[in-house]
C-alpha cells in the first residue's frame, strides 16, 4: 500500500509545545499511522509539505525521515497565501495527480493551515474523486477494505469500510507514540535526500478563472475583551495563600467545593 | 451581493438533528440582518438535514441532497454550524458548487452589499477579516453556536494547557474541577498529545463558550482558544507568566506556577492527589 501524508507547515504561534518546532504533534501521529500500515501492508510511506522555500520547511522533512518515512517531498512555494483554502486543496490535488498517481491512501493529521483539516482534507477528495473518511480514529486493513472508526462525539462513533484508494483525515493520538529509532536518524541524514518541486507552475496550472467566488483576506482585527473590567490580581505571599483567594473567589461568585 | 432570481437576499441555516431549529445559528443570521438598514430585504430559509442515521453517515447522499436544495433556493449566504460533521459538508458543497468557503468564521457583516467574515488568523496572534467576492451562494462555517455538547452549556470550566506540562497534571486539574462540578476544557496543544478529548477543546477547532466562570490553568492564550471563550462572564487565568496574551483578557489572574496552585487547592478542599 503507497500511502501520501500530506504534512502543515508550522506557524510562528504560541500555541505550539516546544518539540513542535518543525512539525506539529498531530503530524507526528499520522506519520506513525501510515508507517504502522506499511508494517501491516508493505508499500511505501511518502510525505509532502506544501510550504515556503525556507529552511524550516527542510528541517520539517528531515524530522519527518528520523522516523522512518520512504520519501520526503518540499512543494516550495516564495509566495503563496496558505489561509485560501480552496486554492491549496486544489493545488494539493493537481500535485498528486501529476507527481504521485500511484498511491493508495492520502492522509491528513488533524490540523492544516487552516486550524481543521476536515476543510482542506474533504476539498482533496472531492477533486481526486475519491472517498474520503474524517476525523478517523483509527485505521486498519484487513486486505480487502480500510476499516476506519469515525468520530462523532465522545459517545458516538462509527465504523466505516471503503475499497482503496481512499483518503483518511486522521486524528488519531493514542497507540502509536514512540521515539524515532537510531537506525532512522543516521539513514536520515546520512542517506536521505528531499525531492524539491517548486509550487509556482503547479498552480498556474489552475486558472484564476477557476474560482468563480473567492474569500480574500483585508485586513487583521485585535481581538477586544467583552467586558471593560480591571484585571485584579490574586497573588498571596506564597501559593498556599494565593491558592485560598482563588477558592474564597470561586466561593463569591457562588461555587463551594462538594 | 447578487441576487439574481428573488427580490430579496436570502440567508440560508443549515439545522441539524433532522429540521429540529438550531436555534443559535438562526440568531446568527437574523443578527446579520439586523444590522442592515433594510431588513425587509432579506429572507431566513433553514435547511434541515435528512435523518442522518438512515444513510449510515455517508456523506456523500447528504452533499447530494443539500447542492440539489440549494439550486433551488438561490441563497445568498449558506451558514453551517462548526460541528463535526458539517465541517466536511461545507466543504464538500462548496468544492461542487464552486464557491467561496469561510470556516471557523466567528462573525458575518454585511456593508454596503459586501459580506465580510471574521475569524482567527493562521499564527494565532489576532483575528482576521475576509471579504466574499463573486457570484453566490457564499458558505460559512459559523463557529459560536450553541450546540448539544456538555461543555458548550456549562456554567463553570476548569480549562487547561501546556502549562500543566504532563498528564497527570491534567488528572489533578480533573480532580479539582470534579470538587466544583466544572466541566473541563482544554487547549488545543493538550488534545493533540491526548490529556483530554476532542469534544473538551476550547477554542477555533474546538468549541466556542459562554460559561459564568471560565478558570484558565496553564494556558497562553493563543488568539484560536481566546476566540472560542472570551465571551465568558468572569474569566480568571493562572499562569506562570504575566506576559501571556490570557492575562490581557482576565478578570482575575494568578501569576504562579499552575501545577502549584492546583495541588494547593486540593490540599486546602481536603482532596487527595
Amino acid at each position: 500500500m503507497n500511502t501520501l501524508v500530506i504534512l502543515r507547515n508550522i506557524f510562528n504561534n504560541p500555541d505550539l509545545f516546544d518539540d513542535e518546532q518543525y512539525l506539529s504533534t498531530s503530524d507526528i501521529n499520522v506519520i506513525l499511522e501510515a508507517l504502522h500500515l506499511r508494517k501491516q501492508c508493505g508499500g511505501l510511506v511518502s510525505v509532502i509539505l506544501f510550504a515556503e522555500d525556507v529552511e524550516d520547511s527542510k528541517k520539517a522533512l528531515m524530522k519527518a525521515y528520523t522516523y522512518g518515512v520512504d520519501n520526503a517531498v518540499h512543494i516550495a512555494f516564495k509566495n503563496f497565501d496558505f489561509s485560501c483554502t480552496d486554492r491549496l486543496g486544489d493545488i494539493i490535488a493537481k500535485t498528486i495527480e501529476t507527481y504521485f498517481k500511484d498511491y493508495d491512501l492520502i492522509m491528513f493529521g488533524r490540523l492544516a493551515y487552516d486550524g481543521d483539516a476536515v476543510t482542506l482534507a474533504t476539498r482533496v477528495s472531492e477533486k481526486l474523486k475519491i472517498p474520503r473518511v474524517t476525523y478517523s480514529e483509527n485505521c486498519i486493513y484487513n486486505g480487502f477494505k480500510m476499516m476506519n472508526t469515525r468520530f462523532l462525539s465522545s459517545d458516538h462513533h462509527i465504523t466505516t469500510f471503503h475499497s482503496l484508494p481512499l483518503l483518511v483525515h486522521s486524528i488519531r493520538k493514542d497507540g502509536l507514540k514512540r521515539q524515532p529509532f537510531i537506525s532512522d536518524i543516521v539513514s536520515a541524514y546520512n542517506e536521505k535526500k528531499i525531492t524539491k518541486i517548486a509550487g509556482e507552475p503547479i498552480e498556474e496550472l489552475l486558472p484564476s478563472s477557476l474560482y468563480k467566488s473567492s474569500c480574500d483576506f483585508v485586513c487583521e482585527e485585535n481581538l477586544s475583551k467583552s467586558n471593560e473590567q480591571a484585571l485584579t490580581m490574586l497573588n498571596g505571599s506564597n501559593d498556599m495563600e494565593s491558592a485560598q483567594n482563588l477558592i474564597n473567589l470561586l466561593k463569591e461568585l457562588g461555587y463551594s467545593a462538594k | 451581493m447578487q441576487n439574481k432570481t428573488t427580490d430579496k437576499h436570502i440567508i440560508c441555516v443549515v439545522e441539524t438533528d433532522n429540521g429540529y431549529q438550531n436555534s443559535t445559528l438562526y440568531d446568527k443570521a437574523e443578527e446579520i440582518i439586523n444590522q442592515q438598514t433594510s431588513t425587509d430585504e432579506f429572507e431566513i430559509i433553514c435547511m434541515a438535514t435528512p435523518d442522518y442515521k438512515e444513510y449510515n453517515y455517508e456523506d456523500d447522499y447528504i452533499v447530494a441532497y443539500f447542492a440539489q436544495k440549494l439550486a433551488t433556493i438561490h441563497a445568498s449566504l449558506v451558514l453551517f454550524p462548526s460541528t463535526f460533521i458539517c465541517r466536511g459538508i461545507a466543504s464538500a458543497i462548496a468544492t461542487r458548487l464552486n464557491r467561496a468557503l469561510l470556516t471557523d468564521c466567528t462573525a458575518i457583516d454585511i456593508k454596503d452589499d459586501v459580506v465580510y467574515g471574521l475569524k482567527p488568523s493562521l499564527d494565532g496572534k489576532n483575528m482576521a477579516r475576509y471579504k466574499f467576492n463573486g457570484p453566490t451562494p457564499y458558505i460559512a462555517v459559523m463557529k459560536d453556536v450553541a450546540g448539544s455538547s456538555g461543555i458548550q452549556n456549562a456554567e463553570i470550566i476548569f480549562s487547561g494547557g501546556r502549562g500543566l506540562m504532563n498528564p497527570d497534571s491534567f488528572d489533578a486539574l480533573r480532580k479539582l474541577a470534579k470538587c466544583y462540578g466544572a466541566s473541563i476544557g482544554a487547549s488545543r496543544p493538550v488534545v493533540d498529545v491526548g490529556w483530554a478529548d476532542a469534544d473538551e477543546q476550547v477554542g477555533q477547532t474546538g468549541s466556542f463558550v459562554h460559561p459564568r466562570v471560565y478558570v484558565a490553568f496553564g494556558i497562553s492564550g493563543a488568539i484560536q482558544h481566546l476566540a472560542g471563550m472570551k465571551d465568558s462572564q468572569c474569566i480568571i487565568a493562572v499562569n506562570n507568566n504575566k506576559h501571556s496574551p490570557i492575562f490581557q483578557f482576565s478578570d482575575y489572574a494568578i501569576e504562579a506556577d499552575v501545577n502549584s496552585i492546583i495541588r494547593n487547592m486540593l490540599q486546602l478542599l481536603g482532596v487527595k492527589l
